[in-house]
């Protein structure tokens, strides 16, 4: 595998159009686990949204050049891109966006907008705010440089109760001036992640265990949950490419366990950083979600 | 001492400020692990957890032993439960720290320092959970632990910086955001006094509000956004962004959507990223540079002599 020195002479010292050609060669080889951030760009993450009738998810988009450019003119245009649970595209809505302004949509809006039947009510978005043009003159145009999006996407319990997740991961790079959409991990691997969430089952009336997949390779996900006498269950999905899962947990599917400070574990991760959300349902109605 | 190892103080190892927040009547409660989260690094083992309280105004108060975490465990520590004769009606911090048994039982104390290796002393992404809930009602909780060094003085260099932003808060009739600021250091004896102003933006990028606040060392503070942006609360959701910054601290911020409709009171919560995760710069150290760039244009746009009081 090449190394991360190797990596950094090659994106200092090597023109950018062979230094492609070499990475793809080296991709193609399996040498190589990273992509070339040699241009200037937007690394962006893959989120889960729900609309299914009851929840709903809201985007509160922040223009976040404004924050590190105050002095800019950083008003900018957006692509958001909505995807199925099994990473298939359902539509693109542009959008533009002012100088320290938000853009707010519900995604149950969106849907509607693009016409778009989903039956299983979730999937994953993506989000691309352009560079503003006087960033991007800013920018030293000798040198790389990159902006890593990590969002925050809310959810609304049918009384609009919010709650908010942050992105964790990468998943597209999206180079200025174009539009193609260049996946961050060529392949997926099988990482472990333990929860320090103690579960007690008991307070909820569902319990979903989130995970998306964030690259090209189809995976085959495992949850499982363990009691203080070390009793486990565990359940597997396989999981497309770009796709995401709900493993949902609640009293019957935990039934002979000892429902406190139960423990989560989850194998098979195809990124690195793909933890699960939790996303906690009461028998109140109220709903909160974090990331592990 | 070897090159390759560092002194670390035992409570500094792993390590969670906690805001407890008495003022918006909720409970806290954290859950500890005794594993990697990441996997790999450290086999589980057992761990004591440990509880340090700060008044209200930052000053150290007491310690006490949370309790055992045995290996490949979880636990739940109810906090409030233990901090009930502890400033019962105002906000202050608490540390939660978790320390391996196999240090404690050399016959060492909390306070003391060990001597580890990088690989030894790698403890990175042990994050507590902290968990807020109205006293019966739905929990919202949060995973995060002490950046490493935060806030500690070095010389001939300026001290650490803050550039905080969200697009989390909301208003309407029932639901209230809540920013809980906090100000902590790994250095007891930390006594730099931090400024910190911030800004409201509408939808629409207009600014609705601004304000400065000045933090003591060990202390926290919430913004109440319904206090603090003067509009009249609808049913529709209102959204707003926050952009807060300090030349003088690291200040860590949790977000808390609040939910008071009777009967369904509800707590979110989540913590924001450092500034300097957004940027992925061919130089890593220009990350900070920027950082530096956009505190002094915001300071610039928004030049402030007096304090407001908090």
């Amino acid at each position: 595998m090449i190394g991360p020195e190797a990596i950094s002479v090659l994106k200092r010292y090597v023109p950018q159009g062979l230094s492609q050609g070499i990475q793809s060669t080296l991709q193609r080889f399996g040498m190589w686990d990273q992509p070339l951030l040699t241009e200037r760009g937007v690394i962006n993450d893959l989120y889960y949204w729900v609309a299914d009738g009851h929840l709903d998810t809201l985007l509160p988009l922040q223009n976040y050049f404004s924050v590190f450019f105050p002095d800019l003119k950083t008003e900018t245009r957006g692509t958001l891109f909505l995807y199925s649970c099994h990473g298939q595209k359902i539509g693109e809505i542009p959008f533009t966006l002012g100088a320290n302004a938000l853009y707010r949509l519900r995604v149950s809006d969106a849907l509607q907008r693009l016409g778009a039947k989903v039956p299983e009510g979730y999937g994953t978005l993506l989000c691309d705010l352009h560079i503003p043009e006087e960033v991007l003159r800013f920018l030293n145009p000798k040198e790389p440089f990159y902006f890593w999006d990590r969002f925050y996407i809310g959810y609304l319990s049918p009384e609009n109760q919010p709650c908010f997740v942050h992105g964790v991961d990468k998943t597209y790079i999206l180079h200025s001036g174009r539009r193609e959409l260049v996946p961050f991990y060529p392949t997926g691997k099988g990482y472990t992640w333990l929860p320090e969430i103690p579960v007690n089952i008991e307070l909820y009336r569902r319990l979903w265990v989130i995970l998306i997949n964030r690259t090209r390779t189809s995976r085959r996900l495992t949850l499982t949950v363990s009691d203080r006498q070390d009793a486990c269950r565990s359940w597997s999905h396989q999981i497309p490419p770009f796709g995401v899962h709900r493993f949902e947990l609640d009293r019957t599917h935990t039934r002979g366990l000892d429902p406190e400070e139960m423990r989560l574990k989850v194998e098979g991760i195809p990124s690195r950083w793909g933890r699960p959300i939790l996303f906690k349902q009461f028998p109140s109605g109220a709903i909160s979600a974090m990331h592990c | 001492m070897n090159e390759q190892t560092k002194k670390v103080t035992l409570l500094n190892l792993i390590s969670t400020p906690v805001p407890v927040l008495n003022s918006l009547g909720l409970e806290t409660s954290v859950g500890l692990s005794s594993e990697d989260p990441v996997g790999g690094r450290h086999p589980s083992e057992t761990y004591q957890g440990y509880l340090t309280i700060y008044s209200p105004e930052g000053t150290f108060v007491d310690r006490l032993l949370l309790g055992e975490i045995p290996p490949h465990r979880r636990r739940l520590f109810r906090v409030s439960r233990l901090l009930q004769n502890y400033f019962p009606q105002r906000d202050h911090l608490v540390v939660v720290h978790r320390i391996p048994q196999r240090f404690l039982s050399a016959g060492r104390l909390p306070e003391d320092t060990v001597e580890l290796s990088p690989v030894e002393g790698d403890y990175g992404m042990f994050r507590t959970l902290v968990q807020y809930s109205f006293p019966g009602g739905a929990n919202g909780s949060v995973i995060y632990e002490t950046p490493s060094g935060l806030n500690t003085r070095r010389p001939g260099r300026p001290p650490s910086n803050t550039l905080t932003f969200t697009s989390k808060i909301l208003l309407s009739k029932t639901v209230n955001s809540y920013l809980a600021l906090l100000y902590y250091s790994v250095d007891p004896a930390f006594d730099l006094t931090a400024r910190y102003q911030f800004h409201l933006f509408a939808e629409e990028g207009q600014r609705v509000a601004s304000g400065l606040r000045e933090f003591r060392p060990f202390t926290v503070q919430l913004i109440d956004s319904k206090e603090t942006i003067p509009i009249d609360p609808v049913d529709r959701l209102a959204c707003f962004s926050f952009v807060g910054y300090s030349s003088d601290g690291i200040l860590i911020p949790l977000i808390l959507n609040l939910d008071t409709d009777k009967g369904r009171e509800a707590v979110a919560v989540e913590h924001t990223h450092p500034a300097q995760s957004y940027t992925y710069p061919f130089r890593p150290q220009d990350k900070q540079k920027l950082k530096v760039r956009a505190v002094q244009q915001w300071k610039a746009l928004f030049p402030t002599e007096a304090p407001v009081p908090a």
